[in-house]
């Protein structure tokens, strides 16, 4: 989520963020992750199938996958 | 309510969204505050996959009894005095027989302890396994995301099996006089769009209401799922407005909801179709309001169910200990390696390594993000060590926990200077025992001729 729209342009628009280098962060297909702009509310989302067990396996860290976030706000653009 | 929406045509239907989950609590003033906007409903969603499969799987619920009770109680009694239907969704939590029962049972004590006597609709979701096998040969199934294929070895696995009822089997229940619904697993929409859809509500717009509602507050500003929310479906749009004066809707937060759950802000999947947000506006309406228009509804190719089912992997125990020496932060590679060595010595041949795994969780430096995290610039002043033994009976899985929590305290390594342990445990025991660990076997799409049959509604005289 961006605080104004020239944030959200520059990220949005930026050869960094797509979905090959937001994949390799995470160890998933390119393919895979998907990149939906909201632009009215200056926020984008980016979902990806869970690089590990499903939540709540036998070896998964983080049930609700809330806590995940970091690799992608540590990119740089 | 605010007065300055006047623009009130006949066919409103309003209703009150208790808080975004039952036992999650919300204040009583909010529900005074509600009741006073003539709600002709009041819905609460009792369930949700999020916390993950163990309470599909074991058939318990995700709140306390005494949680529900407490949410159940005032809302019930509410009802019955203003003469308006209580919608309970995913009933127990799963929604699986177990849960729903748990809730019909809750539901009737609170009724003699009120006595109180009323129409109750009880609409259980369990699927049998032949159900979803024939479908599986029929070629009928699909994952739901990345769930894998469908095996009949997974569908047998599972120890509960539901499905996911639209809103057909509510509007059953609705229609045949119900004062009260307990429906077991079911779309969160379901539950709010059912009454407004019988009534002849824009489909469209009910189900993106009842999207919006069935989180509680969440929409509102300061955001809280334990509040409650005041749902006004109109010929042309609808309203939100949280219960509670202390929050507000914007424009920004109630669109900002299209965000909540699925990974495409302009549409959501339903069993009665495509919800398309993408023309949807967003204006205030009064101080702390919302009117949202635009939703369309695009129907089905054909009739599909969502399908859980979670199966038994194993049982679990654990030990959480702290570490706080520096030398022992970094040997813990080592310590690890060594101690599961240690284990698969002292469970041979009793247990192969295979039978059971061993996780070394170590918060301050990775246990959140694994491998993802990146090297750290310098070591954390502690380490937060949880080890995890999973197996295939409780007893094996305690063995080999309390084998790699001996080992690991005791374990030597290069530099060691002291041999008190390189553990600080806070409990005695030590050792806490995690019962059965599940996991989702079952996640998918059933196509089906008519769903709503799989969901027969049973009515009783309280």
């Amino acid at each position: 989520m961006f605080g104004d729209m020239v944030a959200f342009d520059r990220v949005v628009g930026s050869p960094e963020f797509t979905a090959a280098s937001i994949g390799a962060l995470y160890g998933v297909a390119a393919e895979s992750v998907r990149i939906c702009p909201f632009e009215r509310v200056l926020t984008v989302k980016v979902s990806m199938p869970r690089p590990g067990a499903s939540s709540g396996a036998p070896g998964d860290r983080d049930v609700y996958g809330s806590q995940q976030h970091f690799p992608l706000a540590d990119l740089e653009v | 309510m605010t007065r300055r929406d006047d623009d009130a045509r006949g066919g409103e239907v309003r209703f009150l969204s208790l808080c975004g989950m039952l036992g999650y609590g919300y204040p009583q003033a909010s529900l005074a505050r509600g009741l006073a906007a003539r709600p002709a409903f009041i819905g609460v969603d009792a369930g949700s996959t999020d916390p993950g499969p163990y309470y599909l799987g074991s058939g318990r619920s995700f709140v306390s009894a005494m949680q529900v009770e407490r949410d159940l109680e005032p809302a019930l009694c509410a009802a019955r005095r203003l003469g308006i239907p209580l919608v309970v969704g995913s009933a127990g939590g799963s929604g699986a027989r177990p849960h729903l029962e748990a809730t019909v049972e809750q539901v009737r004590k609170l009724a003699a302890r009120h006595e109180l006597h009323f129409r109750l609709a009880v609409i259980p979701a369990d699927l049998e396994p032949d159900t979803l096998l024939e479908a599986l040969r029929d070629g009928r199934v699909q994952p739901c995301g990345p769930a894998g294929e469908l095996t009949a070895e997974r569908v047998r696995a599972c120890t509960h099996l539901v499905g996911q009822m639209g809103t057909g089997p509510l509007v059953r229940a609705l229609d045949g006089g119900a004062d009260v619904v307990l429906a077991a697993r079911c779309c969160d929409t379901a539950i709010f769009a059912a009454l407004p859809i019988l009534r002849g509500c824009d489909p469209a717009l009910a189900l993106h209401l009842a999207k919006i509602a069935e989180c509680g507050a969440l929409c509102a500003r300061p955001a809280a799922a334990n509040d409650a929310l005041v749902g006004i479906l109109r010929h042309d749009h609808f309203v939100v407005e949280p219960a509670n004066p202390a929050r507000r809707c914007t424009p920004e937060s109630v669109a900002m909801h299209s965000l909540y759950e699925q990974p495409d802000p302009t549409c959501f999947h339903e069993p009665e179709g495509t919800v398309d947000l993408s023309a949807c506006t967003f204006e205030p309406c009064g101080e702390r309001g919302v009117r949202v228009a635009g939703t369309r509804l695009v129907p089905p190719e054909r009739p599909t169910i969502k399908v859980e089912g979670a199966a038994l992997r194993g049982y679990r125990a654990v030990a959480v200990a702290g570490v706080r020496d520096p030398a022992v932060i970094a040997h813990l590679d080592a310590i690890e390696h060594a101690v599961r060595a240690s284990v698969a010595d002292a469970l041979a041949p009793a247990a192969e390594p295979a039978e059971y795994s061993l996780r070394f969780l170590r918060y301050g430096l990775d246990g959140v993000l694994g491998h993802l995290e990146p090297a750290a610039a310098a070591p954390p002043t502690e380490v937060g060590l949880v080890l995890e033994a999973v197996a295939a009976t409780q007893e094996l899985a305690d063995t080999a926990l309390a084998l790699a929590r001996s080992t690991a305290l005791h374990q030597h390594f290069p530099g060691r200077k002291t041999t008190a342990g390189n553990l600080a445990f806070p409990f005695s025991p030590s050792d806490l025992r995690g019962g059965p660990v599940y996991e989702f076997a079952v996640y998918h799409l059933m196509a089906v001729a008519e769903p709503d049959a799989l969901f027969p509604v049973t009515f009783q005289e309280v």
